[in-house]
């Protein structure tokens, strides 16, 4: 019968057998650096497609000539800037995942870590648009994209009979 | 004096021999945890358990010390003892230990049940009752009432917030005492108790 030293022997020259190193401390800190610029990336991104959905859903002057003129509902729904809503869900997603991939991450309950998210991420995007970036951002896009342009309805595309 | 874990850690970086002072200091405890998840024969929780103690080996460096070694030892036990049931695509039949036998018999006092009747009998159906739980619960109970860990234990353990341990344990608890009831009143019916 085995006993308790044989096994540590046998574990021992197993290792030896295979080869096997310990990994280097870098390896470890490249991957934990990994999901931590990952999920701050995807805040980042989160924030420019929340500080242009901003942009086009409040600042848009079409909105209200839309809603005025035309079905209420209909205008409204057409304002929503659903692309960059999109986009911001799913990097918010790609930022909670790599979070919840960090050393510390696994503690927090789900509703905590995504409530943080979009809270950095709303003040983010609050602070980008002082700076008038969401309206860079936008105009940026739909002079150098047609596929933007047909995605997006912009003030330019809102119908107005007189 | 006894070495602590961290000083055996950073004499295993130094020198792998001395990786055979945390095997021996943890290969009973996790024998029992890795044969508890799945009713699995010696020779088979042995092969599980070297395979933990070689990625322990290969992952030192990834040790965070501000964790207890023992749960980070756990976590990769529990992790490896997965890998096994997935690569065999079952999980047998958890808890046939008679040294569990006793431990059977503290599970009530814990849900407020009154178990009458035989010993062996009562608990045979906690082990049938425990079987049939999901199995985050069971992992959850085990870790509680078999391997006596606290909540953040189990927490470091499973990777799981604190929060979803207490709602797991409650959870599980709760399916234990219904389980338990049904199969009182069906071997009451039966004529099979005590």
């Amino acid at each position: 019968m085995e006993t308790m030293d044989d096994f540590s022997k046998r574990v021992v020259t197993e290792i030896e057998a295979r080869g096997v190193l310990p990994r280097s401390r870098s390896h470890f800190l490249i991957q934990r650096s990994v999901f931590w610029t990952l999920a701050m990336l995807s805040v980042l991104v989160g924030a420019v497609a929340l500080s242009v959905a901003d942009y086009v859903f409040f600042d848009n002057e079409g909105v209200s000539a839309a809603i005025i003129l035309e079905s209420p509902v209909e205008g409204f729904i057409q304002t929503i800037p659903f692309v960059w809503l999109l986009v911001f869900g799913l990097f918010g997603i790609s930022a909670y995942l790599s979070f919840r991939h960090t050393q510390t991450g696994y503690r927090y309950r789900a509703l905590a870590i995504v409530a943080t998210l979009v809270v950095v991420t709303v003040v983010l995007a609050l602070l980008l648009n002082t700076f008038d970036f969401g309206q860079g951002v936008h105009y940026y896009l739909l002079n150098h994209t047609s596929l933007y342009d047909a995605l997006i309805h912009s003030s330019d595309d809102v119908r107005i009979p007189f | 004096m006894d070495p602590t874990d961290q000083e055996a850690v950073a004499a295993t970086l130094a020198d792998r021999h001395s990786f055979s002072l945390l095997v021996e200091r943890y290969q009973l405890p996790l024998s029992r945890y890795v044969a508890r998840l799945g009713n699995l024969d010696p020779d088979t929780v042995k092969d599980i358990l070297q395979e933990a103690f070689i990625k322990t080996y290969l992952n030192l460096n990834d040790y965070d010390p501000a964790l207890p070694f023992s749960s980070w030892l756990y976590r990769i036990a529990h992790n490896e003892t997965m890998m096994h049931f997935r690569r065999q695509k079952s999980r047998p039949q958890v808890l046939k230990h008679e040294s569990d036998m006793t431990l059977f018999e503290q599970i009530p006092d814990e849900l407020n049940i009154f178990e009458e009747g035989d010993a062996r009998l009562r608990g045979e159906r906690i082990q049938r009752a425990l079987q049939d739980l999901k199995p985050q619960h069971r992992d959850v109970l085990i870790l509680r009432f078999f391997e006596d860990k606290s909540y953040e234990e189990i927490s470091d353990i499973l990777r799981i917030p604190q929060g979803t341990v207490a709602t797991h344990l409650a959870r599980g608890k709760t399916a234990l005492e219904r389980r338990l009831r049904q199969e009182h009143i069906r071997d009451v019916y039966y004529g099979n108790d005590g």
